[in-house]
This record gives structure tokens, C-alpha cells and sequence, in this order.
């Protein structure tokens, strides 16, 4: 039975996250930026399966975003297929063994993600992302706190 | 020091999906604003999905109001609403005819179709990318929903075109705030004319207006002029919020658009001929 409820945890992370995303951007809010459940869900199954599920579902999980935004499609898949794979490998080869270095390491990445996208979309694609409204620089912070919970609940509910 | 073999895998098969993405990406250069067959695809499963969510999320929240507290109201009230954002957008369409045409007959025959001629559509998904991009909307080409289509707010005023590729029962409108998209636009004293850009940050620039052209006030209106062959003259796009000299020979006329992105929940989608009007 534990090994059937672990075996579903992961495609039901992914599919509740494709779930809030749209909903949550279901209509042009400002503050829309604010959270992308779809990163929470490309690290929270990179740190359980490591740097190759995590390369994979972060590739699915751009794809799926970059088909719902107008110009170019895979540079989500490029920066969310590096955030799988670099989350699956630090967690493996760092010492992420306390929630505070976990959460630290979390947000550091989320950044990195954050600023891979924005440096591409606005450098080489010239298209730019909406800085301006500020909700967008929050994102690092929210996938954090989600991620951080979510990963800590995942790990008692696993124990 | 060699990688263990299931390290080394996934190396190899991380620079695998990268090396996919970055053909995703390099073969849109030469597409330009085609769309690629795989973001088609992921277009055409995950709309569906977006407004089937959107809907139930609706249902939802809407339960207790309209099944225990208001049961007729709330349904009046969204009919109503609905109704109302039609008949404003005949009103609208029908003043600008009417100052175009002479003849009560030929008013009379033009005019009979454009009842139909009006889709009321409700917002179901923004830009994953940037929300002054795009919008999805819930009405597609079993609607009657074709590229190039004209897309009004509520009040009436330019919110953007509808863009191929059109699903079923979906579509995607670019925004006049997209840095890629162009309105033919005229300002409503002066009648000088230029192009409307967006700048992907919800404001807007007149392009290609000479310093040697008449003086354009802050507060001036900016419609629509008809030139560029997809939206019809006279709809309002913005209003005139700063001018200054772009270069040595146009000025940099900022423009903020009427329609409110914040508040877009419904818009009008107008499938008329223009060339008919």
C-alpha cells in the first residue's frame, strides 16, 4: 500500500501543479507572477528522484508553460529542464541535510531559474518580462516557502 | 576520476533535453511567428483543459451564491451582464457606421447582420510569460472564430486581434501591449496617424510620427484608422500620456491603452467585414 501511495505522489505533484497554474492564471491578474507552481513541482521532484526525473519533468513542465505564453516556445523547457537537473544533483551531492540549507538552497536555485529565464527572454529573445510590477522578483520567495513545506510534509508523510 | 554509469547517463541525458529545447527554440527563427506542431499540440491539450478548470472552478465558488442564498439572481444578473456588453458593443459599432453612411437604406441593409456579427467570449487563461502578451479566450473556430479578428473590452475599446492557430473551442488574442503587435491608429484632434506598438509592460508607443507633423496634446485620444485592414476605424485604443523626440525625425508619442487588463474577465469579439462597412 506505502509503495502504491509513493508511486502516485509524483505524477499527482505534477498534475495538481499544471492544475493551480492554470487556475491561478486564469485570469491577467498582476500579480500572477507571484507564484510558479509549475517550478515548486519540477524541484520538489527533482529533490525526491534526482538530477534525471528532475531534467525530464522540468523539460515536460516548460514545454507546458511555454505553450501557454504567446512568443517562444522551450525557453521554459531550457531553464526548467537546468532547474531539474541542477536541484537533483546539489541535493545529492551537498550536504542539504537541515531545513535551513535545504530552504537556502531552494530559494538559490529558484533565483538562478528566475534569472536564466528573464536574462534569455529579455537578451536574446528581446522580449521583456513585466519587472516593472514587482511581483515577479517574489517568485524565488514563494517557490521557497511552497517547496520547503510541501518537501518537509512529503518526508513525515514518508516516515 | 571517471562518473559512476548512472551518473553519466544522466549527464548525457540532461544535455540530451537541452539540446531538444535549444531546437525547439532555433527552429522558430525562421518560422517568425508561426507556430511550431509541437507547441500546437501542447496548445491544443492543455486549453481545453485550462477552460474545463476555469469552469469548474467557477461552478465552485459560485455554488452556495447561486443554489442556497440568491438562486434566480445570479443567473439574471451574469444573462444581464452578458446582454449588456453586447448591446454596448452594437451601440459603439452602430455610431461609428451611422457617421460613415448616408442613406437610411443602405444603414438599413448593412446593418441587419450586425446583430450576429458579435461574440461575447470570457477570459480563461493569461500569459505564462508575460501577462501583457496574450489572453486566452473560451471561443473558438466552432464559434465562428477566425485569425485577424478584432477583440473590444466591455467599453467598447481595443483590446487586441485574434491570432492563429484557432482550436475548437478556444483561441489566443494578442494584446495591443505585445511589443510585436501594430495598430494603424489616428488621434482623434490632430489626426495624425502612426502605428500603436505595445511596449510588454501594459503602455504603448505611436510609431513613425514625424516632428514636422501637427502638435498631439497629453489627454488626446487615439483611435483605431482602419489602415492596417484588420481592426475597423474609429475604436478607441488609448489616451496620449507623453511626448517627447525620439530621434531626428519622429517624435516618442506614449500612449496608455483604455482597455484595463486587470479587470478583463469578458470581451467582445467582432466578426464583421470590414470591407462590407
Amino acid at each position: 500500500m506505502s509503495g502504491v501511495r509513493k508511486s502516485i505522489l509524483s505524477p499527482l505533484i505534477i498534475i495538481t501543479a499544471i492544475i493551480f497554474q492554470m487556475l491561478w492564471r486564469g485570469l491577467p491578474h498582476f500579480y500572477a507572477d507571484a507564484f510558479n507552481f509549475l517550478s515548486i513541482a519540477v524541484i520538489l521532484l527533482a529533490l525526491r528522484h534526482g538530477e534525471g526525473i528532475g531534467a525530464f519533468c522540468g523539460s515536460l513542465a516548460g514545454l507546458i508553460q511555454d505553450s501557454l505564453t504567446l512568443h517562444v516556445f522551450g525557453l521554459a523547457g531550457l531553464t526548467k529542464t537546468s532547474l531539474g537537473f541542477i536541484v537533483g544533483l546539489g541535493y545529492r551531492k551537498l550536504n542539504l541535510a537541515s531545513f535551513i540549507n535545504q530552504v537556502l538552497f531552494i530559494f538559490a536555485v529558484s533565483a538562478f531559474e528566475l534569472l536564466l529565464w528573464a536574462s534569455l527572454a529579455n537578451l536574446i529573445f528581446s522580449f521583456n518580462p513585466p519587472f516593472h510590477l514587482g511581483w515577479f522578483w517574489l517568485q524565488p520567495l514563494t517557490t521557497t516557502l511552497v517547496t520547503g513545506f510541501v518537501f518537509r510534509l512529503i518526508n513525515q508523510y514518508n516516515d | 576520476m571517471a562518473l559512476p554509469s548512472k551518473e553519466r547517463k544522466n549527464y548525457y541525458f540532461f544535455l540530451i533535453l537541452l539540446l531538444v529545447n535549444v531546437i525547439l527554440l532555433s527552429i522558430q527563427i525562421p518560422l517568425g511567428q508561426d507556430k511550431t506542431l509541437l507547441k500546437e499540440t501542447f496548445l491544443a491539450i492543455f486549453t481545453p483543459l485550462q477552460a474545463g478548470l476555469n469552469w469548474l472552478w467557477n461552478e465552485i465558488s459560485n455554488f452556495w451564491e447561486k443554489y442556497f442564498f440568491l438562486i434566480q439572481v445570479k443567473s439574471q444578473n451574469e444573462k444581464l451582464a452578458a446582454e449588456n456588453v453586447q448591446l454596448r458593443q452594437e451601440n459603439i459599432l452602430l455610431k461609428n457606421i451611422i457617421e460613415k453612411l448616408e442613406k437610411e437604406a443602405e444603414i438599413k441593409k448593412r446593418l441587419s447582420s450586425l446583430g450576429n456579427s458579435i461574440l461575447i467570449a470570457s477570459v480563461i487563461g493569461s500569459d505564462a510569460g508575460n501577462i501583457f502578451q496574450s489572453i486566452i479566450i473560451n471561443r473558438g473556430s466552432l464559434h465562428g472564430v477566425s485569425g485577424d479578428m478584432t477583440v473590444l473590452d466591455p467599453e467598447g475599446n481595443l483590446v487586441g486581434r485574434v491570432i492563429n492557430p484557432v482550436l475548437p473551442w478556444s483561441c489566443r488574442v494578442q494584446l495591443i501591449t505585445d511589443e510585436t503587435s501594430g495598430v494603424a491608429v489616428i488621434t482623434a484632434n490632430q489626426n495624425v496617424s502612426g502605428v500603436f506598438r505595445g511596449d510588454g509592460r501594459g503602455r504603448g508607443y505611436l510609431d513613425y510620427v514625424l516632428i514636422t507633423s501637427p502638435e498631439v496634446a497629453i489627454g488626446e485620444e487615439v483611435l483605431t484608422s482602419g489602415l492596417d485592414g484588420i481592426h475597423p476605424a474609429g475604436l478607441k485604443v488609448g489616451r496620449v500620456v507623453g511626448i517627447s523626440i525620439k530621434d531626428a525625425l519622429f517624435k516618442k508619442i506614449e500612449v496608455e491603452p483604455f482597455f484595463q487588463l486587470n479587470k478583463l474577465k469578458q470581451v467582445a469579439i467582432i466578426n464583421f467585414d470590414l470591407k462590407k462597412f
